[in-house]
């Protein structure tokens, strides 16, 4: 006899789970919050929700589940209103903020309650705290957890009715590398088995290790909807030479159109030319080289470039 | 949708209420200050009974002597009608909750019903048994009347009285709904039930005489007297002032839901 509420392990089979954004915007008083805001997230893949503080994500992920409701536009869950789902938890999981439970409550105790408004078996909830290694503390009470514990807590609530949307929301704040890892790779047997995972950060370089796909908001605007791939072609590149003639060389390379930034010590950063183009020069000019490299802009350079302009709270340097 | 039915809702509140300690604390408060200052005042009474007037005796009730301790009661009854909404405002669990049941309506109306399940069985507990303690206490000089509860006023005062402590609890719920926060909503409901009272004391006689007797407080005196002989104040029959508490208490959870419907969680 197969459970109606199998493990994790097994593969998640329902076909079409999807996540829609059409036009979403919400403001509070005078502040847009989120602003004309378009996406869909997609089944078997990680998709990352980046953008600065206060740039709207967790807005964006409390109205996907209906707890705040949007000025303008709507979201939906495979085509229907998250207001509108009998049995929300089976669907959709979501983990908004950590420890958003009752500090009295024991564990077990607040995974069943959450079970029974959703008539989830009581068996799914020693399940769940087996799955994320709280088994332990089931009858502990949830106020003396660590952020860590508290964290897990609230990923096993967002399992408990094996929904194939799930959305976390800065899932690993304040984690250690140990908890970062767990979540990173627990992420991506979700999206393996087919699920829908929406996870934000505002941070691009943790991203760039769990998602596939990543949208990127700044003042509750899209700025990127593409693949991760996509996202690091797109975040340039730019070549590091040395060489004894440096001078020399930068006006050649200025000559044929490149932009150079010198470095200092015979070092120069080129971009808007190839490396190849660099050497070929080079020759031309006779000018020895030291060193020839082509640098990948780091991902998270990329993003800052992308949301300077849209940081709610920049600091000046 | 045709009702998503509320038997899901109501198993979960009754987990969430049965499980954190203050319930089972506040719940016990509630018992011990009902039963304790109804005893003491009880005392008191017979204590002193040499030195009542004429018209004291005549019209003395033993019945709402024996449930002086409410006036407690009505306070710690209702801070269970606060924690039962504000407790998941101040932990953060709410979004949890309205997560899992998008129709709010529904979250309100199984906190409801829960909280006047267990409230009406404990107000009914602490009414009967403080009734019991104080006609013992009084018994101890013959020349007090008692009251007793095969009499059909003093089982009216004793089941209404306790329907009055589950009322109020319900109110005070109500009134969280709209506040939100526990320190916000306790004084809301201690304001109404005793500052207001002071209030319209202060106003000249030939008004408040008309208004005492809508105060809460009042309407729960006037429905646990087995006679309106002797009170303090010009009140409404029993049955009126359970309509009339019931009414406030309706009220304040239609402004309740309204909100909770409305606001962003």
């Amino acid at each position: 006899m197969t459970s109606a509420y199998p493990g994790l392990m097994s593969a998640w089979k329902t076909p079409l789970t999807m996540i829609e954004a059409r036009n979403l915007s919400k403001r509070y008083g005078s502040t847009v919050a989120v602003n004309d805001l378009s996406f869909t997230v997609k089944p078997g893949i990680v998709t990352g929700f980046l953008g600065p503080n206060g740039s709207g994500k967790s807005t964006t992920m409390r109205m996907i589940i209906g707890l705040d409701h949007p000025n303008g536009g709507s979201a939906s869950i495979n085509g229907k209103p998250y207001a509108s789902l009998k049995w929300p938890l089976r669907e959709v999981g979501a983990l908004l903020e950590a420890k958003a439970l009752h500090p009295g409550r024991t564990a077990r105790n607040h995974l069943r309650a959450l079970a029974a408004s959703n008539r989830i078996p009581r068996s799914r909830v020693d399940e769940v705290l087996e799955l994320v290694g709280l088994a332990g503390v089931a009858s502990k009470r949830a106020g003396g957890f660590s952020l860590g514990m508290g964290q897990r807590l609230g990923i096993a609530a967002a399992i408990l009715g094996d929904p194939g949307i799930l959305l976390f929301d800065e899932p690993v704040n304040g984690l250690d590398p140990e908890g970062i890892q767990w979540v990173r790779e627990f992420l991506r047997s979700l999206a393996k088995q087919g699920r829908t995972v929406f996870v934000s950060s505002h941070l691009m370089s943790e991203m760039s290790q769990t998602a596939d796909h990543v949208i990127v908001i700044g003042r509750g605007k899209l700025l990127v909807d593409s693949s991760m791939d996509e996202m690091v072609s797109k975040a340039g590149s730019s070549v590091l030479v040395r060489s004894p003639d440096a001078d020399r060389l930068a006006a050649a390379i200025r000559d044929s159109g490149g932009i150079v930034i010198q470095l200092g010590d015979g070092g120069l950063s080129v971009a808007g030319i190839e490396a190849a183009q660099v050497g070929e020069l080079a020759a031309r000019e006779g000018v020895v080289l030291h060193e020839l490299s082509p640098q990948q802009a780091s991902l998270e350079e990329a993003f800052m470039a992308l949301t300077k302009d849209d940081v709610e709270f920049g600091g000046s340097l | 949708m045709t009702g998503t039915s509320l038997v899901p809702s109501v198993s979960s509140e009754w987990i969430k209420f049965r499980s954190v300690r203050s319930t089972v604390y506040t719940l016990l408060t509630t018992f011990v200050l009902c039963v304790g200052f109804g005893a003491i005042a009880t005392f008191a009474t017979r204590s002193r009974w040499g030195q009542e007037g004429f018209v004291d005796k005549l019209t003395f009730d033993p019945t709402r002597t024996s449930l002086a301790g409410f006036t407690f009661a009505e306070i710690a009854i209702g801070v269970i009608g606060v924690l039962i909404v504000s407790s998941e405002y101040s932990s953060g669990s709410i979004r949890t909750t309205l997560a899992a049941t998008p129709r709010r309506i529904n979250v309100a109306l199984a906190k409801a019903i829960v909280l006047f399940v267990t409230t009406i069985v404990v107000a009914e507990l602490c009414s009967v048994i403080s009734f019991l303690v104080g006609q013992a206490i009084l018994s101890g000089n013959a020349s007090i009347p008692t009251a007793s509860l095969s009499q059909s006023d003093p089982l009216r005062a004793v089941l209404l009285g306790g329907f009055s402590l589950a009322l109020l609890a319900l109110l005070a719920m109500g009134i969280t709904l709209m506040i939100r926060h526990t320190a916000g909503s306790i004084t809301t409901y201690v304001g109404i039930l005793l500052i207001l009272f002071i209030v319209v004391a202060l106003l000249p006689t030939s008004w408040n005489v008309h208004i005492f007797k809508f105060l809460p407080e009042v309407l729960s005196e006037s429905m646990r007297s087995a006679t309106s002989q002797g009170s303090q104040f010009h009140t409404f029959t029993p049955w009126v002032s359970t309509a009339i508490l019931a009414c406030y208490a309706i009220a304040a959870l239609i402004g309740g839901v309204f909100m909770l419907v409305r606001r962003d969680a």
